[in-house]
């Protein structure tokens, strides 16, 4: 072998090209032995080899030349001749051999196929074991530092030159050679992409687009496994610089940003308050919504691309936004007849979780009443098209104990169980609706409850909160302190063992996860939940968005509330001394929380400094101006101050918000009866007695 | 059936009289036993069964006991081979597993349960007891690699993000685990040990069985699908419970039923992914649906990847 000239080159490489073309065409004699067989395909596979190695080469020696029909033939035929026999390692490294030479005008186009077979061979073939990595090629070295040229060598004078580099990345396993090979074919397909709209160039710009949506495609199934979805992301925003009108291309994009909204690091539980404006995660959430309403126009039947959408606006706390997108989601749904039955149901449930967020969320009594009447109707349909899911049992349920109706309310938790015995929001009202006085000194099935969700999420905090307060009523102060202190030390430990990831996995309630994040905030919110322990998750998480830009430990929020916690179990005990103590640590962790002011001041009130407890509590409704339970404490402060016009002001607010809470009308009474208005003492209390059986046993002071 | 439980009977017996130098030549010569793994997946599963659990109605659970039992004795017999054959059973279980979870039967499955809960102990730790970590480099279009230049690529590749994947190359990994072991599961970890187990089972692909294959997509498609087909007409039974999946556990079955796409199971396949499709667009899960829609769509457009059945 010695140099050749370009000119032989081309005829060489051609010859040879030829030779294999024609053993391939060329019928066998079927007489001869498996050993010509094998003989004769070896020849014709070598022929296509040295074929495919001349032209490399002849292509980079003349810049301007172009391949032509048969050449090309001869370059794309030996690795799948290889795939047919079944040789998939031989199939592997003759794309390696032509992927690493280096790149001229004419092979450019075909680079990108063979970057794309390469990984397709690599991920329908080879997996783990069975891989080899290829091996890098070392720079010459001595005397040619510093000349660019050298960084391609070449084997020998009829291999094309390859490429090689100090500090080349070569692949170790078969993971990076299928990413590298997709990110080098998606840049040339970008690099390759027609841009031009006209109709003249409509085929060569369609052509270039199905290459890229190819590469694009490929690279979703590589790396969305291993979370890599920035990378994936940032191919897919690339594209879109000519992926206009691609509806394709704009769905996976929309699928792929709301994906990353939803995977931010940091604990996520339960109480998961909307991401603070301009933080990553608030950026994220916007960038998800605003591409899925630019994509919905492209796939107008895709009702659950809207829905994603939805769920990420609900997740990001714009709930009419949501609430839009998901009645969008369900007349697309209802639009197509085909839609099967538990889909259409979903639709409905993602309105109606609208709807009961905003009816949360309003602080009006009457579009308070007509969202609930909205979320109530969506729910019952969903519930009537899919009697199998149980997360529209549960929120049915949810809604059910919002408007106070008990009964209904436990049929559809019933309902919500049966359908899947560990679903954690059903467990946990159920666990409250046992509480409930309505039903009966049932305290061992609540506790029952506790108990059970607590076996199925040995690391969550709730089931702790719950069982705690259940506890407390029903099995003694000490049991209750005990699972206080067991909430603690389970929080710390896992402060402890590498904070946020251990932590972030808490949320992993067997549900479809992100729907139960979902449930689980919104549960936060029940009236009905036990001791209130629960309202002080969402409270704090609505805090947290509006305070305090200070940087906190991972599980700062968690921790202060299981102080808090503790302290409520020590005031219920008598315990004030620590009580103060428990405040004082929630107050380190936590000092803007409105909570811990809240505690400070039952405190006070429990050791009868009235002075200093309405001082508390006005400081917490400073915070929190809409925080009932601070509302009903600084009226009974009032009250026993001896203020009892300011007394009834605050309670007829507190009333006014929630009107359906048995205690607030139960003080009311007390301070109306004081100021000698018998008449309206009477109502009062008459409406507390009403409202009474609807309260779980909740303990008050 | 009778004629299976034979075999599996004599199979028993044949490895418990093996004598400690004679597992090696068992090991070869049972990779390719097609008879006893058929056998067994019969055992195990039976698809005649549509809707409801599936073990077998007959299936005695001594039986079973013991052929869990067995499989995991060859799961921690060091052969590789060995490993495999039990490997290769890894789906139908979890599917039955997860299936008798999600009903409440949870008494008849107690075998199936520890023998994938040692699978997994097993796996997540290496030979000293480490935690196992599997983990590569996420390559740049910064860095030069054996198949381009950075400079040839034109400077619009080169991003503030493709340099920071550059510096980050060598350092910070993308990486599966370090996974910690597990004593029991429980609603908040099982779906977490499953997808570990299949993302085990993934990396085996390429030289299990065919046969298993098939039923890997079998398990997939039954596992999203079950509690789905709602009842029409006037029999208003309740339908079963619904399998709870999360996207993890949904990454990895996709994985597996791409490659076996390829592989001679082209139809179940496919109609794996769709069901898997279907039931992401109902959990609202976007990442699933994200591969799922590039698989079906990479199909439909660019069918060169020769994807057969048999």
């Amino acid at each position: 072998e010695k140099e050749l000239p370009v000119r032989s080159l081309r005829i060489v490489a051609e010859s040879y090209a030829i030779k294999g073309l024609c053993l391939e065409q060329s019928v066998l004699p079927s007489s001869t032995s498996k050993f010509k067989q094998a003989e004769w395909e070896a020849e014709m596979i070598r022929s296509f080899e040295l074929a495919s190695e001349l032209t490399l080469l002849y292509l980079q020696r003349a810049s301007a030349a172009r391949a032509g029909a048969t050449l090309e033939t001869a370059l794309q035929r030996a690795p799948l001749l290889h795939i047919r026999a079944g040789r998939l390692t031989a199939a592997v490294d003759r794309y390696r051999e032509m992927l690493t030479a280096v790149e001229s005008v004419a092979t450019q186009a075909l680079r990108l196929t063979l970057a794309r077979q390469l990984a397709e061979v690599l991920m329908r073939g080879v997996t783990g074991q069975v891989y080899k990595a290829p091996r890098g090629v070392s720079p010459p070295t001595g005397g040619t530092l510093g000349r660019r040229r050298e960084e391609q060598v070449s084997d020998g004078p009829w291999k094309p030159k390859k490429y090689a580099a100090i500090n080349q990345f070569v692949p170790r396993n078969v993971h990076e050679e299928v990413v590298l090979s997709l990110v080098v074919g998606e840049a040339m397909a970008v690099r390759d992409a027609v841009l031009s709209q006209s109709a003249e160039f409509e085929a060569a710009r369609a052509h270039s687009l199905h290459n890229a949506v190819a590469l694009v495609d490929l690279l979703a199934v590589a790396v969305t496994r291993w979370g890599q979805l920035p990378l994936l992301l940032e191919s897919l925003e690339r594209a879109m610089k000519f992926s206009f009108g691609c509806g394709h291309i704009w769905r996976q994009r929309a699928l792929a940003t709301a994906a990353a909204s939803g995977r931010e690091p940091g604990p996520a539980l339960p109480a998961r308050p909307p991401p603070k404006q301009g933080s990553p995660s608030w950026n994220a959430h916007v960038r998800a919504v605003s591409v899925a309403r630019r994509a919905a126009p492209l796939v107008p039947h895709d009702a659950p691309l809207r829905l994603v959408a939805a769920v990420t606006a609900f997740g990001a706390g714009w709930i009419e936004e949501g609430i839009e997108l998901a009645e969008q989601a369900l007349s697309a749904a209802r639009a197509r007849p085909d839609t099967p039955a538990p889909r259409l149901a979903r639709c409905y449930l993602h309105c109606a979780i609208g709807h009961q967020m905003k009816a949360q969320k309003t602080n009006s009594r009457i579009e308070k009443d007509a969202e609930n009447e909205v979320c109530l109707k969506y729910l019952v349909q969903s519930v009537r098209l899919d009697d199998n899911d149980h997360l529209a049992f549960y929120h049915l349920a949810l809604q059910y104990v919002h408007q106070g109706m008990l009964n209904e309310a436990m049929d559809a938790t019933r309902a919500c169980l049966s359908c899947r015995a560990e679903c954690g929001g059903g467990l946990r009202l159920a666990a409250s609706l046992w509480s409930c006085a309505a039903a009966g000194p049932r305290g061992s099935r609540a506790l029952h409850a506790a108990r059970l969700a607590r076996h199925h999420y040995p690391t969550a905090e709730w089931p702790l909160w719950t069982l705690a307060a259940l506890q407390l009523l029903w099995e003694g102060g000490e049991a209750a302190l005990a699972t206080g202190k067991e909430l603690l030390r389970l929080l710390n430990s896992a402060e402890e063992a590498d904070g946020e990831q251990q932590y972030a996995e808490l949320d992993a309630l067997s549900d479809s996860i992100r729907d139960d994040r979902h449930s689980v905030r919104d549960a936060a919110s029940v009236r009905a939940e036990s001791a209130g322990a629960y309202r002080v998750e969402r409270a704090l998480s609505e805090n947290a968005s509006t305070l305090s830009q200070r940087a906190r430990s991972p599980l700062g929020d968690h921790r202060a509330h299981a102080w808090l916690l503790l302290a409520d179990l020590c005031l219920r005990l008598g315990r004030t001394s620590a009580a103060a103590g428990c405040v004082s640590e929630a107050a380190a962790l936590t000092p803007f929380s409105h909570l811990v002011l809240y505690t400070r001041g039952r405190v006070h009130s429990a050791c009868g400094e009235w002075e200093e407890a309405r001082q508390c509590y006005q400081n917490a409704l400073a915070i929190h101006p809409t925080h009932v339970d601070t509302m009903l404490q600084l009226g009974g402060a009032y009250y026993s101050l001896g203020w009892l016009r300011l007394a009834e002001r605050t309670l007829r607010e507190a009333g006014a918000l929630e009107p359906g809470r048995a205690d607030t009308w139960r003080r009311l009474a007390l301070v109306l009866g004081a100021l000698g208005e018998p008449a309206a003492a009477a109502d009062a209390a008459a409406a507390a007695l009403a409202l009474h059986p609807l309260t779980p046993l909740c303990p008050d002071l | 059936m009778a004629d299976g439980k034979h075999l599996i009977k004599e199979w028993l017996s044949e490895y418990s009289s093996l004598q400690e130098h004679e597992i090696k030549s068992f090991a070869a010569e049972h990779e390719h036993n097609h008879e006893i793994a058929t056998a067994i997946f019969n055992l195990i599963y039976n698809e005649n069964h549509t809707e409801s659990p599936t073990l077998s109605q007959d299936v005695c659970e001594e039986m079973l006991e013991n052929v869990c039992m067995q499989l995991f004795s060859f799961y921690r017999s060091k052969e590789i081979e060995l490993q495999r054959f039990t490997l290769q059973f890894v789906p139908i279980f979890i599917y039955i597993y997860l299936s008798s979870v999600a009903v409440g039967n949870t008494k008849s499955i107690r075998s199936i349960e520890t023998l994938l809960i040692g699978l997994y102990n097993f796996e997540v730790v290496d030979e000293n007891g480490k935690p196992k970590v599997v983990s590569f480099r996420l390559p740049s279009l910064a860095q030069a690699s054996i198949y381009h230049e950075p400079l040839s690529l034109g400077s619009q590749f080169l991003t503030e993000s493709a340099l920071r994947r550059w510096e980050e190359c060598n350092t910070k990994l993308v990486s599966w685990g370090p996974l910690s072991q597990v004593e029991i599961l429980n609603a908040q970890n099982r779906l977490k040990v499953m997808a570990a187990l299949l993302f085990i089972y993934n990396r085996h692909l390429s030289l299990l069985p065919k046969l298993a294959l098939r039923y890997f997509c079998i398990s997939a498609s039954r596992i999203v699908t079950q509690g789905f087909n709602l009842k029409t007409g006037p029999a208003k039974t309740k339908s079963i419970q619904r399998i709870p999946v999360s996207s993890n556990f949904l990454l990895e079955m996709i994985e597996g039923a791409y490659f076996a796409m390829f592989n001679e199971f082209y139809t179940l396949a496919l109609q794996a992914v769709q069901d898997i499709d279907e039931r992401a667009q109902y959990e609202l899960l976007p990442d699933v649906m994200l591969v799922t829609s590039a698989v079906i769509n990479s199909l439909n457009s660019n069918p060169s990847g020769q994807p057969c059945d048999g």
